[in-house]
């Protein structure tokens, strides 16, 4: 399914290219085809589309928002009114599992001013540990695997939404650096409803369609 | 739509954008550390940036300059994240965290400061 977004979005490329014409309108008219050619192939696809234009959508009116209010803070710390900042980074355990994903969240989170990911690190049964590569611990380079194995496996039934393999370790963890944190809660359940949630949907959606398919 | 529409459309995009990257620059004198002073550099890099480019775009809308505006905010709407994530890392890295204003870290459990025999240090432990 991100195949065939990547796809789309070549072939809406390389229509101004070959047409030598490079304008705005020449790239959306790429798209159209693009599109068109790949809701041959999946017939879903439109649907995946739609979603995933909704979250750039939110995801930039959300930075347009942030934007304005860290403006507000500067300002009012400049003139001396607000000395009262509470700084603090955050630890935001993760549902999504697969690492492009993961990437994404961490890009929105750092685009979003206001909110910055500093680090990502892996949270095992509770306790932060730095984060393993899941091919490397699939290659058992980490000790201790089996019981780490089991916890996963006990999460992953934890969470319906969880599509692709468990991973090893624990769950991801990123680390949020943000200017103002009132309550670390409420700021970890903030993220987690306000980007990744979209996310996780777009990911089961990929997942229901690839199993339709075969 | 009129050119002197288009052409106020145009300043009020350009203006927007300059004060954004005032109020940023603002932000980088006044703010107390590395990492909150990144924030501050995060607003150019989003709404100054994208309100110059788009000013730009529109006022050689004839010359066909739009897209390649829109893919300038786009590639640096990709590239920009990396930059700040690694720079903030590198800096929680290699300084002490006491030179941070930090109400709440997580990240002290990760630390390489710390080393692996001192992992039982507070931090994680809020959660």
């Amino acid at each position: 399914m991100q195949r065939l977004l990547v796809l789309n979005l070549f072939i809406s490329l390389m229509w101004p290219i070959l047409n030598n014409d490079y304008t705005l309108e020449a790239l959306l008219l790429g798209f159209v085809f693009g599109f068109v050619l790949t809701s041959l192939v999946q017939r879903m696809y439109w649907l995946y589309t739609m979603r995933a234009a909704g979250y750039v959508a939110y995801v930039l009116f959300a930075i347009l928002q942030s934007n304005l209010r860290l403006a507000g803070t500067v300002l009012a710390s400049a003139v001396g009114m607000q000395s009262s900042l509470r700084p603090g980074i955050v630890a935001v355990p993760l549902d999504l599992t697969n690492p492009f994903d993961i990437t994404v969240l961490a890009t929105v989170i750092t685009l979003t001013p206001g909110t910055l990911s500093v680090d990502l690190g892996e949270d095992v049964s509770g306790r932060l540990r730095p984060y393993a590569d899941p091919e490397e611990t699939a290659i058992g380079l980490d000790t201790g695997k089996s019981e780490r194995r089991l916890q996963s496996e006990e999460s992953s039934q934890r969470l319906p939404h969880r599509t692709a393999a468990p991973r090893d370790g624990g769950e991801a963890a990123l680390l949020v650096h943000a200017i103002d944190v009132p309550d670390p809660n409420e700021f970890r359940a903030d993220i987690k409803r306000r980007f990744e949630s979209p996310l996780l949907e777009l990911r089961r959606l990929i997942a229901e369609m690839d199993s339709a398919d075969n | 739509m009129d050119i002197s529409t288009v052409n106020l459309v145009v300043v009020a995009l350009a203006a927007i954008g300059t004060l954004f990257l005032l109020i940023s620059a603002v932000g980088m004198l006044r703010l107390p550390d590395v990492l909150t002073r990144m924030h501050a550099a995060g607003i150019a890099a989003t709404l100054g940036i994208t309100c110059l480019l788009l000013a730009t775009g529109l006022h050689f809308l004839a010359e066909g300059q739009m897209l390649r505006m829109v893919a300038l905010i786009i590639l640096f709407f990709v590239t920009a994240p990396i930059a700040t994530t690694t720079m903030a890392r590198a800096a929680y890295r290699t300084s002490h965290s006491d030179q941070f204003l930090l109400s709440h870290d997580d990240l002290a459990a990760l630390s390489p400061a710390a080393g692996p025999e001192s992992q039982e240090e507070p931090g994680a432990d809020e959660e």
